[in-house]
């Protein structure tokens, strides 16, 4: 196939994403990760002594931690073809990216594999959020 | 959702003597005085906030040098939270003078808390002294930041 | 607190579709949409928005990873306050700490407990 002929094909494939279910989709999935993790900040205000202020740290610490059964039994990644951003961009999506790496590459080896390869995907996310968060904080805390 | 936010309450219903309905209706508790004087301060400090517009719910304790006013704000008012928390506490300070030290929070837990220690007070469960201790001990979680 | 939960899911929900608009019509990896989201969320903080976000959508702002921006600007400013310029370096990881500790923890966890599909 020549290449010309190969880009009309493949745009014409590319324009069938469907991008309206896609998006409610991710808008339902995303809206119930986030209802999921209400209801586990009024559990930990009812029961233990935090605050709406405080609650938030024990709260995604949670749901990091339910991230981590999904992604050893294989339900996250399955979760995540179906919902996309909807499973991607709260904080449990960041908790997959981690958790995945981590026991990808468990076979070579706690220190090189884990090690090396956990922050392989969550990388990026932890770089641009500091280095943006350095960058407004040092302009605010100037003027 | 309403039957889920239910469940969860059913599941915390568990905690002995409090029901904890405070966090899903309005529980409009009396204002609690603990500092020995009749003046009616803490029911004055009461209407005050409640006159509020954008406030729906308030519960108020004074203590011997402290005074804690929580409150519920409307949901869509909720956006300038600090707004209010600001006027809300100004209007508070012309009433009690400068020798108190003045708290108030819209925080849910600080809410359920005053209740709680509202609800235990009416059931003689401790004495003023113990009440006055708690409120400390509520103030001091109230402005815990992480 | 029913209403927290409706916002919850209405903020949250959205805040999901703006990044599965960016994935589609944007035609942006997840990883270059998670960081752009997360700048987001930091810049956000920089006009004080992000704080009422939260105030009125809970957990909707918080579980979203725009909150990570938020939460990192709001340690740093926090430190900031109280150590001059020096504080907007180690205050940083002052309230986000959770998030990350967490998913190093839990990853190790993962790695020992599950063994890898396919």
């Amino acid at each position: 196939m020549d290449p010309d002929r190969y880009k009309k094909l493949a745009s014409k494939y590319e324009a069938k994403r469907p991008v309206l279910q896609n998006c409610i989709r991710a808008f339902w999935t995303g809206g119930l990760i986030c209802v999921i993790g209400q209801a586990v900040s009024y559990f930990f205000i009812f029961f233990f002594d935090f605050t709406e202020q405080t609650v938030g740290n024990p709260t995604v610490a949670f749901m990091v931690f339910l991230s981590m059964l999904l992604t050893g039994f294989g339900i996250y990644d399955r979760l995540g073809q179906f919902a996309g951003a909807g499973s991607a961009v709260p904080v449990t999506g960041f908790g997959n990216a981690v958790i995945s790496a981590a026991i990808e590459h468990r076979t070579e080896g706690f220190v090189l594999g884990v090690g090396g390869n956990m922050f392989k995907l969550a990388g990026s996310v932890i770089l641009f959020g500091v280095f943006s968060a350095f960058i407004v904080a040092l302009i605010k805390s100037l003027f | 959702m309403k039957k889920m936010a239910l469940a969860i309450l059913l599941l915390a219903g568990c905690a002995p003597e409090h029901d904890g309905t405070a966090l899903i209706e309005t529980a409009n508790p009396d204002a609690v005085q603990l500092d020995g004087h009749q003046d009616g301060l803490a029911e004055k400090i009461k209407k005050e906030a409640d006159s509020t517009e954008s406030i729906y719910d308030t519960a108020v304790v004074k203590g011997k040098k402290e005074l804690l006013v929580a409150y519920k704000v409307r949901h869509l008012d909720r956006f300038k939270m600090k707004d209010i928390e600001k006027d809300l506490t100004k209007r508070i300070e012309k009433i009690t003078g400068k020798d108190v030290d003045v708290v108030v929070s819209s925080d849910y837990k600080i809410f359920l808390e005053a209740v709680r220690l509202k609800e235990d007070m009416e059931a003689d469960l401790m004495s003023e002294k113990e009440a006055d201790k708690r409120l400390s001990e509520i103030i001091k979680l109230k402005k815990e930041m992480t | 607190m029913i209403a927290m939960f409706f916002w919850a899911f209405l903020i949250g929900g959205l805040i999901c579709v703006i990044g599965q608009l960016m994935m589609d019509v944007g035609k942006l990896t997840p990883g270059h949409t998670l960081s752009a989201l997360v700048t987001a969320g930091a810049v956000l903080a920089g006009f004080d928005l992000y704080e009422p976000l939260i105030d009125f959508a809970g957990a909707g702002a918080t579980i979203p990873i725009t909150s990570f921006g938020n939460s990192l600007v709001a340690g740093a400013m926090q430190e900031a306050e109280k150590h001059g310029i020096v504080g907007v370096l180690t205050g940083m990881f002052e309230v986000t700490s959770s998030g990350i500790s967490a998913a190093i923890v839990f990853g190790f966890i993962g790695a020992l407990l599950f063994k890898p599909k396919g």
